[in-house]
């Protein structure tokens, strides 16, 4: 009889990346004719569970801890008398948070040095990046494994909000960054780049940022801060549904990135399934999660990212290049086999 | 120095700088733009911690506060009074934080001094 293998999340969202991973374990798991249900401290939608319905363990019995901060969920899953296997998909180091949301920045300080703990705690660690494995590497995890985001073509191919889609169809470019809205993700400075872009190339321009927005203090520095250019062009979205998401992604011509701390960057996955050139920062995880596409720079500044912006929103030689090393690694992100290697790293 | 990564087997990175290069000083645009891309985040994450707890152990600055209520000031004077009162807990607890980690990292040097 296989064994259960269950998940559990601070917080199960199925519009976040680590809620979309969450439902790909569980179809992967079920397929291979495991029970597996996903628990969380925070059930934000179905299928979650609440934690507290985590039915006791047997001895052959797995349990998944998605971690990216420190929580109570951490406390269970330790009290768990099955196996314990962890996925971590990385913390953002406390110190972009403060001065924005020192609440926040204590959190992930107390965070990492609670996933130094765990190290000794887990029979298996996962990381979805080489990046985040070599964190779980100096935090003393003697053992880890590499299982990337799945590419799921379910939700990324799913139905489409066509009366926003037709509304962003009008004319201008549009630039897209698609994230919450965070001090480690630099929206600042893809506001400035793209109002760099607009006063030299393309007046009629738009840029959308898409996400929600946690940290009060960042969002209205955003505001502030595209307000100085005239505010002219700039939409900062909140959250929106899978729909509006996937309106957003056709409507976009380049998807910019200048995040300084990415754990894996699911959006960079996203960008390379909706055919979108991308500009990124050669920071974190991103290159490698690009893989040899896209451009990256090593150092972000605006008039000189303005020019790329335009070289990659005209039909010209670099848009084609880069459409064309994104295509590749595409196929290499479709080809991975993530079930099968799943499977492998449980032993089932 | 290169600021373009060379990831790309598609793209010759200085190629592609001298081509942006070229576009801006076409467009009268200065090349050596002016450092932007300045992190609020660097340094080291114990100073930061200070630098909180310091500011979480002082004391409000309620004349600054009052100034700034104008006539509603007389509402105000009551309720930072109570504040006062259930904060003073906190602030002496933040005040001990501070100290215990500075004695501490204090020790520390001193012992990687020997």
């Amino acid at each position: 009889m296989n064994p259960r293998v269950h998940q559990l999340l601070t917080v199960f969202d199925e519009g976040d990346a680590q809620g979309v991973m969450a439902l790909r374990i569980r179809r992967a798991l079920q397929a291979a004719g495991c029970e597996s249900e996903i628990f969380a401290g925070q059930v934000r939608s179905a299928p979650g569970n609440e934690a507290a319905a985590l039915p006791p363990a047997g001895p052959k019995d797995v349990l998944i801890l998605h971690y990216s901060i420190g929580s109570p969920a951490t406390r269970i899953f330790l009290g768990w008398g099955g196996r314990r296997v962890l996925v971590y998909h990385n913390i953002t180091p406390g110190r972009f948070f403060r001065g924005y949301d020192d609440l926040a920045m204590l959190e992930c300080f107390r965070g990492r040095r609670e996933l130094g703990r765990l190290g000794s705690e887990v029979d298996l660690a996962l990381a979805v990046s080489e990046f985040n494995a070599a964190e779980l590497g100096e935090r003393g995890f003697a053992q880890v494994g590499i299982l990337p985001f799945p590419l799921d073509e379910e939700i990324l191919g799913g139905e489409v909000d066509l009366r926003l889609a037709g509304r962003l169809a009008g004319k201008g470019t549009r630039i897209l960054f698609v994230g919450r809205l965070a001090p480690n993700k630099r929206q600042d400075l893809v506001i400035r780049s793209f109002q760099a872009y607009r006063d030299l190339f393309a007046p009629e321009a738009h840029l959308d940022l898409v996400g929600a927005a946690p940290i009060p203090a960042y969002a209205a520095e955003l505001r502030r801060t595209a307000a100085g250019g005239g505010g002219r062009g700039i939409t900062l979205t909140g959250q929106v549904s899978w729909p509006a998401l996937r309106a957003y992604y056709r409507a976009a011509n380049v998807f910019v990135c200048l995040s300084e701390h990415e754990g894996f960057c699911v959006p960079l996955i996203e960008s390379l399934r909706g055919g979108i050139p991308i500009l990124a920062r050669a920071a974190g995880a991103i290159p490698e999660t690009l893989g040899g596409a896209g451009v990256l720079v090593e150092q972000a500044e605006p008039r000189k990212l303005a020019v790329l912006l335009n070289l990659l929103a005209e039909p010209g030689e670099l848009r084609r290049r880069v459409l064309a090393a994104q295509d590749r690694r595409l196929a290499e992100l479709r080809a991975y086999p993530f079930d099968r290697r799943l499977r492998e790293f449980l032993n089932l | 120095m290169s600021w373009i990564r060379a990831n790309n087997p598609e793209i010759d990175p200085a190629q592609l700088e001298a081509e942006v290069e070229k576009l801006l000083a076409e467009r009268r645009v200065p090349a050596a733009a002016p450092a932007s891309d300045v992190t609020p985040a660097d340094g080291d994450e114990l100073e930061h911690l200070y630098e909180l707890l310091d500011h979480y152990a002082e004391a409000l600055d309620e004349g600054a506060l009052l100034a700034r209520a104008g006539r509603g000031a007389f509402l105000l004077r009551p309720l930072l009074k109570i504040f006062r009162r259930l904060s003073r807990d906190q602030r002496i607890f933040n005040f001990l934080v501070l100290e215990v980690l500075r004695e501490q990292r204090s020790r520390l040097s001193r012992r990687d001094e020997r």
